[in-house]
C-alpha cells in the first residue's frame, strides 16, 4: 500500500514539475496576447485581452490560478477558441489515439518478429540485412519518411490521398512513418534481448537436458526477453505521442499532436498544459503498468516489492 | 439497337451523376483556418480567405474593376461631411439566419463591443473603426454613421475589413461574444455549415443570396494541412481542388504538372522594416537613411520571386487610385551615397542588432540578403533570429531592426503607410521612434481632409521627409501564391487575401 | 577386458585454429574419470564437443563409440541425441544454470519429472516439497546445483558430464555435494566425466584422471599414480604449484630471479602492529528493515612484516572487516588503528591512503580499461605528489618490475593482459605508495595454480624485502596454511578461532574450524624431494 502511495505521491509531483516547468518556460519566451492578436491591433484590445485571461496577474499567481482549477477539475479555457481546453483536447483525441493503437501493435508485430529471427540467424545476410535497415529506418526522421511515403504512394503511384482521414487506407502512411522507426527499435532491441538470452548458462543446461530447440524456445527464451520487452515498450509509449505530432502534421490529421504544436506556438497555455498533464499521466501510466508487469513475469521482482511492502 | 441506345444512356447518367456531385464541391487545403470567423475577433490571412464569402459590406470594393466602389447592402450614399455618411440599405437582403436587414443590423455591426470599445473583449476592429461615434436610425433603410473627426476615407471604412455587416439578432441572442463569433451570420454567398476550429471550415451555397454573382460552388471545405509538401502531394494527387501558401521554390513544379497550376501575385501588402531609432546607433537619421540607400531591393525580388512580385513605389500602391503618386521614383539603391553618409555620421562599425523570425514567405532568406548588402556598404549586422513576435518586438535595448508587413487595409496612405509611421500607432507607442511634429501636423490634414488634390501634396511631402529621416524601408510587395488544379477548376485572383468563390472567381471545368 | 561405455578417438576442435588435438579415452561404467588443466587448457571444449554443445563455428573431427553406436563428431546433431537421456552435463555456475523466472518445479516437469519431490531427496535436499515452488534466486549456490544435479539426472542418464561444479561454491558445500554425488553414481552405477582444475577433489573421487594442456591430454593413468609420481613435466609443475602442508613458507615456483631471500622474513619476529582493528561492529538493514550485523565485535592486529590469514565462507564478513581497514564500509564500532594512531575514515586523511592498500579479487574490475599500466601505476604518485614529475614513470617502472611484470607489457592497456599479468599490475600500484599494510581481498581466487603460485611466491618475496604487513583474505585453507603466519577464522561476523597458523591446523579448537579443514579435498603425501629435485632441474 506504501508502494502505491509512495508511487501516485511522486506521479502528482512529476506532473506539476512538468505543468510548472512549461508553463514558465512558455511564459517568459512568448505572450499568448500578441501571438492571439495581430500585429494591426490597437493597444486596448491587448489590455482587453490579458485582462479577460488573467494575464494581467503575476506570473505565480497566473499559475496558483490554474492550479487551483485542476484540483477543481477544470482544465482551463484555450485562449484561441475561448472553449474549455479539455473538450478541445478531447475531440482531436480519438483521433491521436487511432494512430497510436495500430502503431504500436504494426511496431511491436513488425520488429519482435524481425529481431527475433535475426538474433537467431547472427551473423547471417538476413541479420546484417535487419541491422541495416533498422539503423536506416532510425536514420531518417519520421518526418522525411512520412513525406518519402507519401511522394512514392499519393504523388507517383496514386494510391492514397496525401492527407486527413478519407478511408482506411489513410492510416497507412502516418502508421508507416510512426511505425517504421519504432519497429526498428523494437527489432534491435529484440535481436539484444535475444543474443543475451541465447547465450545465457541456462540454456546450456537446457540443451544438455536434451531439451528440443522449440521446447527452450517457449519454456525459457520468450519468458526471459519479455522483461526487457516491457520495458522497451513502456519507452515506446512516450516516443509514440512524439510520434503521432509529426505524424498529424505532416499528414494534416487533426489530432491532439497538430493541437500541441499550434498551441505551443500561439501559447495556449491551457491546451498546453493539458496535453502535457494527459501525455504525462499516460506516461505514468504506462510504466505502471510495465512495474505491475515485471512482477508478474519476474520472481525477484515480486519477491524485492513484497520485501518492501512488509516494511 | 435498343441496346445501346440504353447503354449509352446509363454512360450518359453515370457522368452526369459523377459531374453533379464532383463538378461544384470545392476542396481547399489551407494552412490553418481562422480560430473566429468574426471580422472583428481576427484579422489573419486565414480569415480573409474565408469571411469574404460569408459578410458583405454597405459598399463593394471592386478589386477587378480598379478598386471602384460601387453599391452592395447599401443602394446609396451621400457624404455629408467629412464626419457624416449616410447610407440607403438595399431592401429584402436576408440574413443566413433568415432576418432582413435593416438599420439594425448596421447598429449592433458597429456597437461598441465589436469596435473595441468595451475594454474586456478583445477585438481587432478598433484601429479601424474605432473613430466612429454613433450610428443614427434615419428610418428602418437609412443609416447614419457620425465619425468622432473629420475623416478623409469615410467612404473607403464601410468598404473594407472589417466593416462586413453582421445580424443584429445574432449579436442579440448570443450569450456571449463568443457564442455569437461561433455563429458567423452574414448576407454573403456563402453560409457557414460547420466549423471545427484548427481542423475544417465547411461552407454551403446560399441559395437566398441577395445579389449577382451567386456562389460558384455547392459546398467549400477548407481543409487544414499544415505542411506545404502536403498540400502539394494532395493537389497533384488530385485530393485539393486550391492549395494555399505555396511558396515561391514549389512554383515550378507544380506550373509543371500536366493539372496544376500556379495563380496569384502580388496582394496589397508591403514587407518592410522597422528602425528603432531610440537607440544611440539609429538614433541618427543619416545612418538609417544609409540602411535604405543599401538595399538592392530588385535583387530581392528576382533572386526569391524570380519576377512574380514587384518593388513598390514608397509606400504606396497602384490600388490607391487618385491618391497614387505614380511619378514618385523607386526606392534608391546607391552604395556609394550611402557610404558617404555613414562616414559624414561617423559611424564607427557599432553593432546592429536585425531581428526576425519565420513568419513571412522568404522572411529569414531576406534577412540574409539584407545582412549582406549592408555589409557591402560597412555596416556592422548582427542577424537574430527568434520563434515568434513577442521575442522579435520585445521592447529592449537589442531591438534596433524588426520586419513586418504593411497591409494596405484601405486604398490610401491611411491605410498603409499612416497606419504604421503615424503618432497613434502601436509603434510610436511602443516607442520604436517619436514622430516629428511637422510630420503630426501633415498627417492629421491627411486623416481629416476630402480634399484629393491636397492630400496628394501632403502625402509626397511626408514621403519626402519621412525618405530624410526614415523609420523604416520599404523592401517589396509581398505575393501570395495559390496551386491550382487547372483540370477541375479556375480561380481569377484577387489583388488581396480575399479568395473570391463567386462565379467571377471560381469556375468548374 | 570389460567393454568401455563410451569411447572418444581423435577428436580434434577447432575455431580458426586449433585448441583441442587428438583427445582420445574411454570411460567405463561406473567410474569416475577426472579431467585436469588450467584454463584454456580445452577441458571444457573437450566435454562439450561429445554431446554437440560448442559455440557456433567450432570444427570438429573424431568419433565417439557410445555403447554399441558410434557417432561422427563432426556431425553436433549426432551426440545430441544422447543429451539428458544417456550423458548429462552440469556446469560451473549454479545460480546462472537455472531460468531466474522457473520454478523449481518448472524445471524439473520440463525435463518429465512430475515426483519432483522424491528427485530432490535423492541429491540431497529434504525439504523438497517446499523447494518445488521457489524460484532459483531464492535458492543458495550449493542448493542451485543440486537443483541441477536433480535435472541432470531426470532422465537416468549412464554419464555425468560435471565441469567444474563446485568451484564456484564453499569447501562446506563442495564437500558436501561431491559425497551426495559419489553416493548416487555408486548407486546406480553411473559414470562421471569430471572436469576440475582442484587436484585435491582428483585425488579424493577420481578414479583415473586425464591431464590437458594446450589441447592436449598430456598424461593419464590411475589418480593416485598420477598425483603421487607424475611423468609429464606439465603435470610436475602442475603439481608443484599446488600448496601443502609441506610447501609452507617456502616459494612454490623455482627459476626466480630472488630465490636466496625466500622467506627469511617469516622467520623474524615481527616489529611493531601495523595494523589494528578493535572491537569493528558492521550492521546494514535488510530490504525489510531488520538490521543484521555482519560483523560483530571482529578484533585483530598486524604486525610489519607478518602476514594474516582471515579465513571464512562466503557471508562470513572477512570482506566487510578488511574493508573498514580502508574506509570503503564505515564500522558502526570500534576503531581502526594505524601504527598505533586512530583512524577516522569519515574524515579521511592522504597519508592514510597511504599507509593502507586493497587488492580486489577481479583485478580487470579494478583497473581503467582505456589507460595503460604504466600510467595506472604511476596516478596514485601523482595523486599524493611523490617525487619529482619527471621520475614518476620511472618509478612506476620500477614498482612493475619488483611485480615482475615483463617491461614489455608496461604501455598495454589492461585487456592485453592475462589475469595473472593483471593481478601483477594491481599489486604494483598497490605498491607505488609503499604502504605499510596490503590488503589482499581473495586476491589469488580467480587464478590458475600456476599463476597463483607466481603470485604467492611474489606477495613472500614482497615481504621479504619490503617488510609490508599483508592482512590476506581467501577461502582456500591450503593457500592460506601455505603463505600465512597466523590465521584468524571467520564465522557468522566473528572470529571463531585465531592463533599461529601451524597450530591451527594441526589441532584446531572450534568445531567449525574442524568441519572446514575436514573439508578440504587432500592431497596425497607427496616424497618432497621429488619435488626438490624437479625444482633445481
Amino acid at each position: 500500500m506504501n508502494w502505491i502511495l509512495l508511487r501516485t505521491g511522486r506521479a502528482l509531483l512529476t506532473l506539476l514539475l512538468l505543468i510548472g516547468f512549461s508553463f514558465f518556460v512558455l511564459s517568459i519566451s512568448g505572450d499568448p496576447a500578441l501571438s492571439h492578436l495581430s500585429a494591426d491591433v490597437d493597444a486596448s484590445a491587448i489590455d482587453a485581452f490579458r485582462r479577460k485571461w488573467g494575464l494581467d496577474l503575476p506570473l505565480w499567481q497566473q499559475f496558483f490560478i490554474y492550479v487551483r482549477g485542476l484540483f477543481h477539475g477544470d482544465f482551463g479555457m484555450s485562449y484561441a477558441t475561448g472553449r474549455p481546453a479539455l473538450e478541445q483536447i478531447m475531440a482531436g483525441m480519438p483521433v491521436t489515439v487511432s494512430l497510436m493503437l495500430p502503431t504500436i501493435f504494426a511496431a511491436i508485430g513488425l520488429g519482435l518478429p524481425l529481431g527475433a529471427f535475426a538474433a537467431m540467424r547472427r551473423g547471417s545476410t538476413a541479420d546484417r540485412l535487419t541491422i541495416t535497415l533498422s539503423v536506416l529506418a532510425l536514420a531518417v526522421p519520421n518526418f522525411l519518411l512520412g513525406l518519402m511515403l507519401m511522394y512514392v504512394f499519393s504523388v507517383h503511384l496514386g494510391w492514397i490521398e496525401p492527407s486527413g482521414i478519407v478511408d482506411w487506407r489513410s492510416y497507412l502512411m502516418p502508421v508507416a512513418t510512426m511505425a517504421l522507426p519504432m519497429a526498428a527499435i523494437f527489432a534491435r532491441f529484440t535481436r539484444s534481448a535475444m543474443l543475451e538470452i541465447l547465450s545465457h548458462p541456462m540454456l546450456d543446461t537446457a540443451r544438455a537436458g536434451g531439451l528440443q530447440p522449440g521446447r527452450i524456445k517457449r519454456a525459457h527464451v520468450l519468458p526471459n526477453i519479455a522483461v526487457p520487452l516491457v520495458t522497451i515498450t513502456a519507452l515506446e509509449f512516450g516516443h509514440l505521442f512524439t510520434a503521432a505530432v509529426v505524424a498529424e502534421s505532416v499528414f494534416g490529421w487533426p489530432g491532439t499532436g497538430r493541437l500541441l504544436i499550434d498551441s505551443v506556438a500561439s501559447r495556449d497555455f491551457a491546451v498546453v498544459q493539458a496535453i502535457l498533464l494527459l501525455t504525462g499521466t499516460t506516461m505514468i501510466l504506462a510504466n505502471l503498468l510495465a512495474d505491475i508487469a515485471y512482477g508478474a513475469i519476474d520472481p525477484r521482482v515480486r519477491d524485492q516489492r513484497r520485501r518492501r511492502v512488509k516494511a | 439497337m435498343l441496346k445501346n441506345a440504353l447503354r449509352a444512356g446509363a454512360a450518359t447518367l453515370v457522368i452526369l451523376m459523377a459531374g453533379g456531385a464532383m463538378a461544384s464541391d470545392l476542396k481547399v487545403a489551407v494552412q490553418a483556418v481562422p480560430a473566429s470567423i468574426d471580422p472583428a475577433s481576427e484579422n489573419s490571412n486565414v480569415s480573409l480567405r474565408v469571411i469574404y464569402s460569408v459578410y458583405d459590406t454597405l459598399v463593394k470594393t471592386d478589386f477587378r474593376d480598379g478598386g471602384k466602389l460601387k453599391p452592395a447592402l447599401a443602394t446609396s450614399w451621400t457624404i455629408i461631411d467629412a464626419k457624416t455618411v449616410e447610407f440607403k440599405l438595399r431592401p429584402n437582403v436576408k440574413f443566413h439566419n433568415g432576418e432582413t436587414l435593416s438599420a439594425d443590423d448596421i447598429v449592433a455591426t458597429f456597437s461598441p463591443v465589436r469596435i473595441g470599445l468595451d475594454p474586456n473583449i478583445p477585438v481587432e476592429s478598433k484601429a479601424f473603426l474605432g473613430g466612429i461615434d454613433h450610428v443614427e436610425i434615419v428610418d428602418p433603410l437609412t443609416v447614419r454613421i457620425h465619425m468622432k473627426k473629420n475623416d478623409a476615407i469615410i467612404l473607403q471604412r464601410f468598404a473594407n475589413f472589417p466593416s462586413q455587416i453582421i445580424s443584429a439578432a445574432a449579436l442579440k441572442s448570443s450569450a456571449s461574444y463568443q457564442d455569437f463569433a461561433a455563429k458567423a451570420i452574414g448576407t454573403g454567398p456563402y453560409k457557414l455549415k460547420s466549423f471545427k476550429p484548427g481542423d475544417k471550415v465547411v461552407l454551403e451555397k446560399f441559395e437566398g443570396y441577395w445579389g449577382e454573382p451567386k456562389a460558384a460552388a455547392d459546398e467549400v471545405t477548407f481543409s487544414v494541412v499544415p505542411e506545404l509538401s502536403t498540400r502539394v502531394a494532395g493537389l497533384v494527387s488530385g485530393q485539393f481542388d486550391l492549395i494555399t501558401e505555396v511558396g515561391p521554390d514549389d512554383i515550378k513544379q507544380i506550373d509543371a504538372g500536366k493539372n496544376t497550376k500556379v495563380v496569384g501575385g502580388p496582394i496589397l501588402n508591403i514587407l518592410g522594416l522597422f528602425y528603432d531609432s531610440t537607440n544611440d546607433v539609429l538614433a541618427d537619421p543619416r545612418i538609417r537613411e544609409a540602411l535604405n540607400l543599401s538595399i538592392d531591393r530588385v535583387k530581392l525580388v528576382n533572386s526569391f520571386y524570380g519576377g512574380r512580385t514587384e518593388v513598390p513605389h514608397g509606400w504606396q500602391m497602384p490600388s490607391f487610385g487618385d491618391m497614387y503618386l505614380a511619378d514618385r521614383p523607386l526606392p534608391e539603391y546607391n552604395l556609394q551615397k550611402a557610404k558617404a553618409l555613414l562616414k559624414e555620421a561617423g559611424y564607427n562599425g557599432a553593432e546592429i542588432v536585425y531581428r526576425t523570425r519565420n513568419y513571412y514567405t522568404k522572411q529569414i532568406e531576406t534577412a540574409q540578403i539584407l545582412q549582406s548588402m549592408w555589409k557591402a556598404a560597412g555596416l556592422n549586422i548582427k542577424l537574430e533570429i527568434k520563434e515568434n513576435g513577442a521575442q522579435v518586438f520585445a521592447d529592449d535595448d537589442r531591438r534596433m531592426i524588426v520586419d513586418g508587413s504593411f497591409s494596405a487595409y484601405y486604398p490610401d496612405p491611411l491605410g498603409q503607410f499612416w497606419r504604421r509611421f503615424g503618432q497613434d500607432t502601436t509603434y510610436a507607442t511602443g516607442k520604436y521612434w517619436k514622430v516629428d511634429p511637422d510630420m503630426v501636423a501633415m498627417g492629421d490634414e491627411l486623416a481629416t481632409s476630402i480634399d484629393t488634390a491636397r492630400r496628394r501634396e501632403i502625402f509626397g511631402k511626408m514621403l519626402d521627409k519621412f525618405d530624410k529621416e526614415p523609420n523604416g524601408a520599404v523592401l517589396y510587395d509581398l505575393a501570395a501564391f495559390m496551386g491550382e488544379r487547372s483540370d477541375r477548376v479556375s480561380l481569377k485572383v484577387l489583388p488581396n487575401e480575399y479568395l473570391d468563390l463567386t462565379t467571377d472567381g471560381l469556375s468548374f471545368k | 577386458m570389460i567393454h568401455p561405455l563410451l569411447t572418444v578417438q581423435g577428436m580434434d576442435i577447432a575455431f580458426t585454429e586449433r585448441v583441442c588435438a587428438d583427445i582420445g579415452f574411454e570411460l567405463h561404467r561406473g567410474e569416475w574419470l577426472g579431467l585436469v588443466g588450467e584454463s584454456g587448457s580445452g577441458k571444457s571444449l573437450t566435454c562439450r564437443g561429445l554431446i554437440g554443445l560448442l559455440p557456433e563455428g567450432a570444427q570438429v573431427t573424431g568419433q565417439m563409440t557410445y555403447g554399441d553406436r558410434v557417432f561422427d563428431l563432426s556431425n553436433p546433431q549426432a551426440p545430441a541425441r544422447l543429451r539428458g537421456v544417456e550423458i548429462a552435463m552440469i556446469f560451473q555456475d549454479p545460480m546462472s544454470a537455472l531460468d531466474p523466472l522457473m520454478t523449481v518445479e518448472g524445471h524439473l516437469k520440463l525435463r518429465g519429472r512430475a515426483d519432483g519431490a522424491d528427485l530432490l531427496r535423492q541429491v540431497g535436499l529434504p525439504d523438497g516439497e517446499n523447494l518445488l515452488k521457489s524460484f532459483p534466486h531464492q535458492l543458495s549456490g550449493g542448493q542451485c546445483q543440486r537443483v541441477a544435479l536433480a535435472c541432470a539426472l531426470a532422465r537416468h542418464p549412464k554419464i555425468l558430464i560435471a565441469d567444474e561444479p563446485t568451484t564456484a561454491l564453499d569447501v562446506t558445500v563442495q564437500a558436501g555435494i561431491l559425497r551426495k554425488l559419489r553416493q548416487l553414481t555408486d548407486k546406480q552405477g553411473m559414470s562421471v566425466l569430471f572436469v576440475t582444475h582442484d587436484l585435491g577433489v582428483v585425488s579424493e573421487h577420481c578414479d583415473r584422471v586425464m591431464v590437458m594442456n594446450a589441447g592436449r591430454i598430456v598424461e593419464r593413468g590411475t589418480a593416485q599414480d598420477v598425483l603421487r609420481a607424475p611423468k609429464a613435466g606439465y603435470t610436475q609443475n602442475l603439481l608443484r604449484a599446488i600448496p601443502t602442508p609441506a610447501t609452507r613458507g617456502r616459494r612454490l615456483m623455482s627459476a626466480t630471479p630472488s630465490e636466496g631471500e625466500m622467506s627469511a622474513a617469516s622467520l623474524r619476529q615481527p616489529a611493531e602492529v601495523a595494523l589494528s582493528l578493535k572491537h569493528i561492529r558492521v550492521t546494514y538493514q535488510r530490504p525489510n528493515g531488520q538490521r543484521v550485523n555482519a560483523v560483530d565485535g571482529v578484533s585483530l592486529s598486524l604486525r610489519s612484516g607478518e602476514i594474516l590469514g582471515l579465513v571464512g565462507e562466503s557471508g562470513s564478513g572477512k570482506s566487510t572487516v578488511a574493508k573498514t581497514a580502508v574506509g570503503l564500509v564505515h564500522a558502526d564500532g570500534g576503531s581502526v588503528e594505524l601504527a598505533g594512531r586512530p583512524v577516522d575514515w569519515h574524515r579521511p586523511q592522504a597519508e592514510w591512503r597511504r599507509a593502507v592498500q586493497y587488492i580486489f579479487q577481479d583485478p580487470l574490475g579494478a583497473m581503467d580499461p582505456l589507460s595503460r599500466i604504466l600510467d595506472q601505476v604511476r596516478t596514485p604518485l601523482d595523486i599524493h605528489d611523490i617525487g619529482q614529475r619527471r621520475d614518476r614513470a620511472v618509478m612506476a617502472g620500477k614498482r612493475l618490475a619488483e611485480a615482475r611484470l615483463d617491461p614489455a607489457l608496461h604501455r598495454k592497456k589492461p585487456r592485453m593482459l592475462s589475469g595473472g599479468q593483471r593481478q601483477r599490475a594491481t599489486i604494483a600500484r598497490a605498491l607505488a605508495l609503499s604502504p605499510k599494510v596490503l590488503i589482499c581481498d581473495e586476491s589469488v581466487s580467480a587464478l590458475d595454480v600456476s599463476v597463483r603460485a607466481h603470485i604467492l611466491d611474489l606477495l613472500m618475496d614482497l615481504r621479504a624485502q619490503t617488510g609490508v604487513a599483508i592482512l590476506f583474505i581467501s577461502h582456500d585453507l591450503s593457500v592460506i596454511h601455505h603463505l600465512c603466519d597466523r590465521v584468524a577464522v571467520m564465522r557468522g561476523g566473528r572470529i571463531v578461532e585465531e592463533g599461529d597458523t601451524a597450530e591451527v591446523f594441526a589441532t584446531p579448537q572450534h568445531d567449525y574450524t574442524r568441519a572446514l579443514l575436514a573439508a578440504i579435498p587432500k592431497m596425497p603425501e607427496r616424497d618432497i624431494g621429488t619435488l626438490l629435485q624437479g625444482e633445481s632441474a
